[in-house]
């Protein structure tokens, strides 16, 4: 079981890290699902593969109605993903991520999207997001 | 960060994910190793604001590792991939090859004094002297940016008169060029800003008594200033791995270094089969090493001496003598007598003496080939090898004999009218000859006593030339396309006339020439030529004698004068031709011949229609 720094998603620019608390398991992994989501495709050097065009399609107003929301985090939630299945690591794969789905059905105030992650082990946990 | 400032530090658009992946899947595993519960996973903390960061830095590091290295490298540099040229110029100034180091212009010089007064001079036991610090200015006085020459003659240049008997080799001497001038050819070399071509006149800084005239005697080589670190590190390469004339590569690295007038350059060592030197002595050992160094430069120049050559009236009568050219001859152009007088002959073009009628008529009685000259190779220092061992060198020497042609029973003959001097018999002759200048300036300093590599026996000596009969070449065109004939030739010309040891002569030679005049592809080469290990028509097999009277030529040819071959090439054998006699002790082989075309024999042709 792999443990990591609690990162605070707020609703701002920037992301906080929470040195007192830490995160395992299937929260870990979906932690790091939701930070390669907000990445920018090829913006990482060690790993070009690594994030999503969602940012920039709802930067540049790809996303104008709710089909299109439907089509972008589809997209988006297939590349994280296939993503994070390709750099699991051998000793966690019980909560290595099994399925990701993010479903801007229910978009409102301060809400996106829902994000429901499911773990090989069966965990699973649901979290909105905005951007 | 002070580390990217340095020049090998990448930026991070030059590192690749390829050469970052690895270095952080080494970091992971140490991580995971240390602690295996901390999360490395991309996205996370650790990996994302830890590992990947880091592996970014050990990766560049890496990188600058390498390029460093790669600095370190002389063959990178020589190659022109240098990163930090600052980096390199320290490496090379640390092995003392700096940017001063520059390899001089050089070419030969013709000088020409009178020929009385050198004579008077010699009777009256001074000698004549060009002073090594003469300076000679070609082209008008540029000031700094003048073309100025000094003799490359440590000591001084003493041009000694020859007579027409045996001489031991002076390298300098005198020609007498049969106008009343006496001519010697002096290499030098210094700094040139502008061409010299051949024929350029020098003035030169002080009086030389008797000199008339000092005249280019080929196209000067421009030599090669080392201004980048490429050409530093090139030189440096050759200079500290291999300068040293005691082995193959170490002596064409030497005289590539220090003769910029050489184009090409192949020594040849004991085990190949073009050395002939390589023999055991009466006791069973080896002499010590031998080397044998072919050169060539880029052109030939014509030469003509006068000699005098004593009658032998026994029998027929032989006039015979030695022939001192005072260089080393490609070709024995003609030999010319220059007073005679015959019925049912006459004077061609050139004032030879030629038959009138007959099946000779027209031959030039008394060029080598004509039947009344012969020309014998034989050694100066038989310490140093015989005459096939040592060819084409400045240890050759050449033996004129002409037949006495007055006496052929009554049919037309050109009659020598002999010189009397003391009661002796005389006759005079002129021979021309083509040789190359090179020869003797890279002998003159790999044979001094600061060059002379001790243990090997070093012999320079000229390329032997295959000379083309036919030259033959098919080209195709394309419809529409014409072909520029012209340039092709040049092309063909330079390229096959530039080819020598280690390049052989391949079709894509020329087929790169006629394509890039337009053509569209060489459809095939018919070439013929001759090569032989001498310039002369016979040899003195070891052993023998040389023929003072009529009959002790008449007797000996064949066996003690054996005839020089010409052995016959064709493209096809040219690759891979080889020959040796065991009884002259001579080798031909692709590491001591070099092809000589000339403009009159190649001929191209189209093949078929347009295609």
């Amino acid at each position: 079981m792999k443990e990591g720094v609690k990162v605070l998603f707020n609703g701002q620019p920037y992301a906080l890290l929470d040195f007192d608390k830490k995160v395992h398991s299937l929260e870990a992994t979906s932690q790091n699902a939701l930070v390669c989501l907000g990445t920018g495709v090829t913006t990482d050097k060690v790993f070009p593969d690594k994030g999503t065009t969602l940012a920039r399609a709802i930067a540049q107003g790809g996303v104008y109605d709710s089909s299109s929301a439907v089509h972008i985090c589809n997209f988006a939630s297939s590349d994280v993903l296939f993503f994070c299945a390709r750099n699991e690591l051998s000793e966690n794969l019980e909560h290595g991520l099994a399925q990701f789905i993010l479903d801007p059905g229910s978009r409102s105030e301060g809400v996106f999207a829902l994000a429901s992650f499911t773990a090989n082990n069966g965990d699973r946990k649901v979290a909105p997001t905005n951007f | 960060m002070a580390l990217t400032t340095t020049p090998y530090f990448p930026t991070e658009a030059d590192v690749t994910p390829e050469q970052v992946q690895p270095t952080r899947d080494r970091l992971e595993l140490r991580v995971r190793a240390a602690l295996p519960t901390v999360d490395t996973r991309p996205g996370s903390v650790m990996g994302d604001l830890v590992l990947s960061p880091l592996a970014l830095l050990a990766a560049s590091m890496d990188i600058a590792s390498e390029r460093f290295a790669s600095d370190l490298d002389l063959a990178n540099v020589a190659d022109g991939n240098v990163v930090n040229c600052d980096m390199a110029v320290i490496l090379l100034n640390n092995l003392a090859v700096t940017a001063r180091d520059t390899l001089k212009a050089a070419g030969t010089v013709t000088f020409s004094f009178v020929k009385t007064y050198v004579d008077a001079e010699i009777l009256a036991g001074r000698q004549i002297v060009i002073d090594a610090n003469t300076r000679l200015l070609f082209g008008g006085d540029q000031g700094d940016q003048s073309n100025i020459f000094t003799p490359r003659a440590p000591g001084g240049i003493h041009p000694v008169v020859v007579a027409s008997t045996a001489y031991t080799g002076n390298p300098y001497v005198f020609r007498d060029n049969g106008e009343g001038a006496y001519e010697v050819d002096v290499p030098v070399w210094g700094s040139m800003f502008s061409d010299v071509e051949a024929g350029a006149a020098a003035e030169l800084d002080q009086v030389i008594p008797g000199l008339t005239s000092a005249i280019a005697l080929n196209t000067f080589a421009k030599g090669s200033p080392p201004q980048d670190v490429k050409a530093l590190a090139q030189r440096a390469r050759r200079t500290v791995y291999a300068a040293s004339p005691t082995t193959r590569s170490g002596a064409a690295s030497f005289v590539f270094n220090n003769f910029a007038e050489v184009t090409g350059c192949s020594p040849v060592v004991q085990g190949d089969p073009e050395m002939m030197r390589d023999t055991l002595n009466l006791l069973g050992f080896s002499d010590g090493r031998a080397l044998d160094v072919y050169v060539g430069g880029a052109s030939t120049a014509q030469g003509k001496v006068v000699v005098t050559l004593p009658l032998d009236e026994t029998g027929a009568g032989l006039y015979r003598g030695a022939l001192p050219l005072g260089n080393v001859p490609v070709a024995i152009d003609y030999v010319r007598p220059l007073n005679w007088t015959g019925t049912g002959v006459s004077a061609d073009g050139d004032g030879d003496p030629v038959y009138d009628t007959g099946p000779t008529a027209g031959q030039k009685i008394f060029t080598p080939g004509g039947g009344q000259s012969f020309t014998i190779s034989s050694s100066t220092n038989a310490s140093v090898g015989y005459a096939g061992q040592v060819s084409r060198s400045g240890y050759e020497q050449f033996y004129l004999c002409v037949k006495n042609p007055n006496d052929l029973g009554g049919v037309p003959a050109p009659i020598l009218i002999p010189t009397i001097v003391d009661g002796v018999k005389y006759g005079v002759f002129e021979v021309g000859f083509t040789y190359d200048p090179v020869v003797q300036a890279v002998q003159r300093v790999m044979d001094t006593s600061a060059f002379r590599p001790a243990g090997v026996r070093t012999v320079v000596r000229g390329f032997n030339p295959v000379t083309f009969t036919k030259f033959d070449v098919y080209y195709t065109r394309a419809y529409g396309k014409n072909v520029n004939v012209g340039q092709a030739r040049g092309e063909i010309m330079k390229s096959i006339n530039a080819t020598s040891y280690p390049d052989t002569f391949t079709f894509s030679q020329i087929n790169d020439s006629l394509l890039f005049a337009g053509a569209r592809a060489c459809a095939g080469v018919d070439a013929l030529g001759w090569v032989a290990a001498s310039a002369a028509s016979h040899w003195l097999v070891e052993g023998g004698t040389l023929p003072l009277t009529d009959a002790d030529l008449t007797a000996g040819l064949g066996l003690a004068y054996a005839a020089v071959e010409r052995l016959w090439l064709t493209q096809e054998t040219l690759a891979t031709f080889t020959w040796q006699s065991a009884l002259i002790e001579s080798a031909i082989g692709p590491r001591n011949f070099a092809l000589s075309l000339s403009e009159t024999v190649l001929n191209l042709k189209q093949y078929g229609g347009t295609l």
